[in-house]
Formats: structure tokens, sequence, C-alpha cells
């Protein structure tokens, strides 16, 4: 009985993904079929023009397609739970069961697989395309093993007798599995394009039976590690789940408990102002690339690029200094609890700091690595630019809290700071970090002063 | 009537202004601990001014408020992470869930972080709001704001607890629930201040009473005399004098 509603139900909800299946069968067939046929299992790019295409053109969308993967698996999902937990209700063996959460997991990211292969097959005009075939195929045997190893290792924590009495450490470091899991995809695809020859020839037939064994291995302990999980541990993971659901899912959190205040910026980011500040920021990053581009002179491009950072970051200063109105930080809050000012200050100033840092590092390592290869004078023009902005980032947190609740007043006077800087920057050029550094430290003088609590007689 | 004096919290001479409007001006309290005390009075007797001075949120113009003999304005973070507030309309973080919420406000009271769950229990608990933890800020009604402000004030076992206009809007099993459970912590050596105009509460569970009008203090009466002394309620006793009757 239990097998024909098995069955039943697998029929009913496969059946969609039915066309994906022989898609990718099909797909490996025919790139199996390339790699191996004739001379094409010995086909090996000639020079290395491929990886600089491949870092020109395919890296920047590979490492959103590989950020989309790591958010994909980090949501929680509590409908996967609640069927979790209907199946486990249900007199199914753990085989089948098995198997049903692989397929679950296969087609769930399957996407990734798929746009690799678009991107792989971007390197068809500078690559033979039997090597390229190989390529693809380790990657979907790659992909499989990653897909098998993040349950396996989440099991394997969960049943673990000393890391599982609390059932926090296998949900905590959930996250650190995702971030492991694409990392490996990312260093295996870069290392079998820096070194074709190991899936060449000999080697591209044992990579496989490697892989095929390596899979056949993970499925029996995925397997006896789930009969153990399911009747023991997952009706408490899956309270615990259901009871942290809500609650910021990054490995950050245990590091963040030092500051609640910075905790709770990073929701605030996260959860409301977070996606329009993507959006603004993709679609800068976006302009800035074609400027930067477009310039054919490497130190005007770089130059374009200096002051459109910085003007970025003053766009994020003053949507720092926004955030910091009394109708998005509450003056209650603040005020009646226990708020210190160096807590307050990272607070603001951390979240502003690593998205400009992020921001620069991926805008800077694509412009140079399209005009140039990689080098040191890259990460100094990086350091230096980050730490440019940093002095208005700093000059923002400084207005906001000082000027806190008068929200309007630190803006006023935060656009004065910068037009000032501008002024004596231009007319000092030479000195104009050390310009920077002492309007910076004059700004810092009346946080001193900060309290937190309002002065009687004092109107506003 | 003059109470003993103690050296819980003292208020010395103390004005509080608006500009240059003086709301409050040379009020001189003092309050012992482990009582309940119920602050009333018309509105803008002065009472919600009153106490966003003793929670130290409103430095004032001149005097100076002492709790265990330490100015609350020199001392202001300790003595804020001894105290609990609730404002009369709550603010809460619409992107916090219930449990991040408090989890913020507990890790900021400096609790431990072996001891945060536990307390974070217990006040949900305490305010029936357990089965919403999860719930986002902006998903709460009024009354649950309440409750888990109530719930964010109680956190770390305060000494000392404000509570204005704390129970308004609030359903019946909760606030049977949280009057229970601050009489308890009273009882455990708490105080609370509440400021409220609904006078049932006060006369039920209020072991002091303090009475405002136009930024003075026109009584200051321990209950349980004014229970022996008074063949009056408190309400007639209050519009007496208010000069209302």
């Amino acid at each position: 009985m239990h097998k024909k509603i098995l069955n039943h139900f697998l029929i009913v909800r496969k059946l969609k993904e039915l066309y994906l299946l022989s898609f990718v069968v099909f797909t490996s067939l025919v790139l199996l079929y390339l790699g191996v046929v004739g001379d094409a299992l010995f086909q090996l790019p000639v020079n290395t023009k491929y990886i600089v295409i491949f870092f020109k053109e395919a890296l920047p969308p590979f490492i959103v397609l590989m950020v989309a993967w790591y958010i994909a698996l980090t949501r929680r999902d509590p409908v996967r739970q609640q069927e979790m937990q209907w199946l486990f209700s249900l007199p199914v063996k753990n085989t089948p069961l098995c198997l049903y959460f692989y397929f679950e997991n296969f087609f769930r990211f399957i996407w990734v697989w798929i746009f690799t292969l678009l991107l792989v097959a971007i390197l068809y005009a500078v690559a033979p395309p039997g090597y390229l075939a190989r390529l693809a195929v380790m990657m979907l045997l790659l992909y499989i093993i990653l897909i098998q190893l993040h349950p396996l290792l989440h099991l394997n924590l969960s049943v673990h007798k000393f890391l599982s009495s609390s059932h926090t450490f296998p949900q905590n470091s959930h996250p650190i599995m995702a971030l492991l899991i694409v990392l490996v995809y990312c260093f295996v695809l870069v290392g079998m394009l820096a070194m074709p020859a190991c899936i060449t020839g000999q080697w591209f037939a044992v990579s496989v039976f490697s892989a095929l064994l390596f899979i056949g291995i993970n499925t029996f302990l995925v397997k006896i590690f789930l009969e153990k999980w399911q009747f023991i541990h997952f009706a408490q993971s899956y309270r615990h789940t259901r009871n942290h659901s809500a609650k910021l899912n990054l490995p950050l959190r245990r590091l963040l408990r030092f500051n609640p205040l910075l905790l709770k910026r990073s929701y605030q980011l996260l959860r409301r102002t977070g996606a329009a500040t993507l959006f603004l920021t993709a679609l800068f990053m976006a302009l800035t690339y074609l400027v930067s581009m477009n310039n054919p002179r490497l130190l005007e491009a770089l130059y374009v690029l200096y002051y459109l950072l910085l003007f970025y970051t003053i766009f994020i200063a003053f949507r720092l200094l926004h955030d910091h109105h009394p109708a998005s930080e509450s003056k209650q809050f603040l005020y009646s609890l226990p708020v210190r000012r160096p807590g307050l200050y990272f607070s603001l100033w951390v979240p502003a700091a690593f998205l400009t840092a992020v921001v620069f590092l991926v805008l800077v390592v694509f412009v140079f690595s399209a005009r140039q290869v990689l080098s040191i004078s890259t990460f100094m023009f990086y350091g230096k630019t980050w730490l440019s902005a940093q002095v208005l980032l700093l000059a923002a947190v400084h207005f906001a809290m000082i000027h806190y609740p008068d929200h309007a007043k630190a803006q006023k006077r935060y656009t004065y700071w910068i037009l000032l800087l501008i002024v004596l920057s231009a007319l000092f050029y030479p000195y104009r970090f050390v310009v920077a550094i002492a309007l910076l430290t004059i700004s810092a003088i009346p946080l001193f002063k900060v309290r937190f609590f309002g002065y009687s007689g004092i109107s506003g | 009537m003059v109470l003993p004096q103690n050296e819980f919290l003292e208020v010395d001479r103390i004005t509080l202004a608006y500009g240059k409007q003086a709301v409050l001006q040379d009020l001189t309290l003092s309050l012992p601990a482990g009582e309940f005390i119920g602050l009333v009075g018309p509105n803008g007797a002065g009472k919600t001014t009153l106490l966003l001075g003793l929670s130290g949120q409103f430095k004032p113009l001149r005097g100076n408020i002492r709790f265990q003999q330490k100015d609350i304005y020199k001392e202001n973070l300790l003595y804020k992470e001894k105290i609990g507030y609730v404002h009369e309309r709550p603010f809460i973080y619409s992107f916090l869930s219930v449990e991040e919420y408090l989890y913020v406000v507990a890790t900021l009271k400096h609790i431990t972080a072996s001891r945060i769950d536990d307390e974070i229990n217990r006040v949900l608990d305490h305010v029936c709001l357990a089965d919403e933890r999860n719930k986002p800020g902006s998903d709460l009604s009024m009354g649950m704001q309440k409750k888990l402000v109530i719930a964010s004030a109680m956190i770390g076992n305060p000494e000392l607890v404000f509570l204005d206009e704390a129970l308004n809007g609030i359903d019946i099993e909760s606030a049977y629930r949280i009057k229970s459970v601050l009489r308890d912590y009273v009882s455990n050596g708490g105080t609370v201040v509440l400021s409220t105009h609904t006078l049932e509460v006060v006369e039920k569970i209020c072991s002091r009473y303090v009475i405002m009008k136009k930024g003075a203090l026109v009584a200051d009466i321990d209950a349980g005399l004014f229970r022996r002394q008074q063949n009056v309620d408190l309400e007639n006793y209050i519009m007496n004098l208010l000069g209302k009757k």
C-alpha cells in the first residue's frame, strides 16, 4: 500500500520534472559522447586564451550564479519541512525516501549546472569542443556530489551525539556548509580550467569513475544517517527550525552578539531597505562598468572609476543619514535602553563599510581583469578607493549621531562638510588626504558630547 | 502624609521644561523600593514628563535625580540597565520578529548568552506572547505591541519598572496575567511606577498613590493608610483634591 502511495505521489510530483530529467540525461549523454569519441578524449586547449576569456566574460555572471545558489541553499523552506514530516508519518521505507529527497534536491538546483553549461559554452571559440564537453560532464558529476554532500554533512552533524545535544549547532552551521559547497564548486571549475590535463585521456575515465564511486558511497551513508535522523532528531530539529525561522540566517549572527545594534541594523538592511539599495547598487555597478570599459586609456578609466565610486559612497552616506531618522531609528528605543556610543557608531558604519568593500572589490576586479592581469596595483587602487570612501562614510556617521534626532540638520551639515572637503581638496590638492583626515577629525569632536537622553529646556 | 525617606529613588527639586515652557517645577519626591506606585492625574498634569525624567530619558533643567545615591544622568547607562520602561505609544521595529526584538533588548541590557533564551521564554510566557514569537513586528496588533514592550521592560529582572498607560488596549486575559506578574515582581522586591487613568487598576494593585495636577504633586499617599483613614473611594478623593467636586 505504501509503495502505491509513494509511487502515485512521485509520479504526480515528478510529471513536470520529467522533461527536465530527459533534458539533463540527453544533454549529459551528448556531452559525454562529444567528450570521448575519437580523439576528442585527448583534445586540449592550445594556449591560455580561454582562461582570459573566462575571467573577462564568464566570471561576473558565474559569481552572480554562485551568490544566487548560496542564497537558495541557505533559504529555509517550512513547506519542505512539513512535507518531510508528512512523509515520515507514512510507512515508507528508507531507500525510496532517500532517493526521493535526492531527486528533490537535484531538480531544485539544476539551474546551477544549466547556467554553468552556458557559461562554459562561451569558450567554444577558443577551446576544443571535446575538452568543453568533458568539463561540462565533470561539472554535472560534481554538482550531484555536492547536492548529496550538503544533506550528508547536515545529517552527520545532527546525529552526532556531542554536537546534536542542543540542536543548534547543525542549524547554525547550515550557512557555513552551504558556503563550503559553493566554494568547492567554484574552485573545482577554476581548477579544471587551469589544469585541463586532469580531465583528459585516462585521467578523465579515472575522474568519472571516482566521482561515481563517491556518489555511491554518499548515497549509502545518507541512507544510514537518514534512518537515525528521522526517528530521533527530526522532530526536535523541526521544532527548533520553526522557532528560529525568523532569525538572521547568517553565520555572522554569533559574532554580532557583541553589538546588538549592529544585528538590528543588519536585519533592517536585509529585510526593509535591502532590496532598494541592492537594486540601485546593481544599476550603478552596471553603468560604472560600462563607463570604465568604454574609456580607451586605462589611467583615465581608473580616475573615472575612483570618482564614481566616491559618488556612490555619498549616496550610501545619505542613505545612512536617512536611516538614523527618528522615524526609523526610534528615540524611545535609544533613550530608554542602555545604548552606548561605540555600539551605535559601529552599527551605523560597519554595514556601509562592508557594502562599499564588496561593491568596490567586484568593480575593481572586473575593470582591471578586463584590461590587464590582476596585480598588486589592483589592490593598491582598491585599498586607496575604499579608504577614501570610509572618510566620507565616517563623517556621515558622526553627523547622524551628533544631530540625532534632528535629521534635517544632520543632512544639511553633512552637505556643507562635503562641499568644504571638495573646495579645500581642490585648493590644496597635494595635501588632499591630510585635509580629509583633518576635516573628519574635526567632525568627530562633538561625538564626545553625545548622550542618549533629551535635554530639558532645549526646544526641538 | 509624609512617608519615611529611603535611598532608592530620590527626586530633588527638579524642573522639567520643553523649551521655555516648564512642565514640572521644583518637584521633590522619594520612591522606596518594593512598592507598586500608581501615578494619577488629569491630562497635561506632567505624568509622562515625570516618568521620562525619572527613567533617565529627559534631563531636568534644574535639580537632580538619584538612584541608590547615584545621579541617574551621570551614571545613565548603568541606571538604564537596571530599569524597564514602557512608553504610552509603543514603538517596535517592523523588520524584527518578537523574539529578535527581545534578543536585541536583552543583549543591550548585558544579559549573559546562557540566560538569554530562558529570559526571553520567561517574559513571553508572562505576557502570553509565546505563540507569536516568530511574528514580525509589522504583523502585531496594538495590544500585542504593548505586550511585547512590557515583555522587553521586564527582561533581565530590572529593579524598577515604569509603565506609562501600559495596560490600555490589552485583552482581559493578558491584562490579568500581566497584573499578577507585576504583583509577584513587587512582592519579590521590585518597584513599579504605573501611570494610568484607570483608577480601578490603581485601587486594586497599587500600594501607593501619587497624584499630580498641573505639574505639581498634590498628594502622595500610602494605599493601606488611605483605605483605613479615608471613608471615600479614590475617585472621589481625587475629584475633591482637584477641586472638581
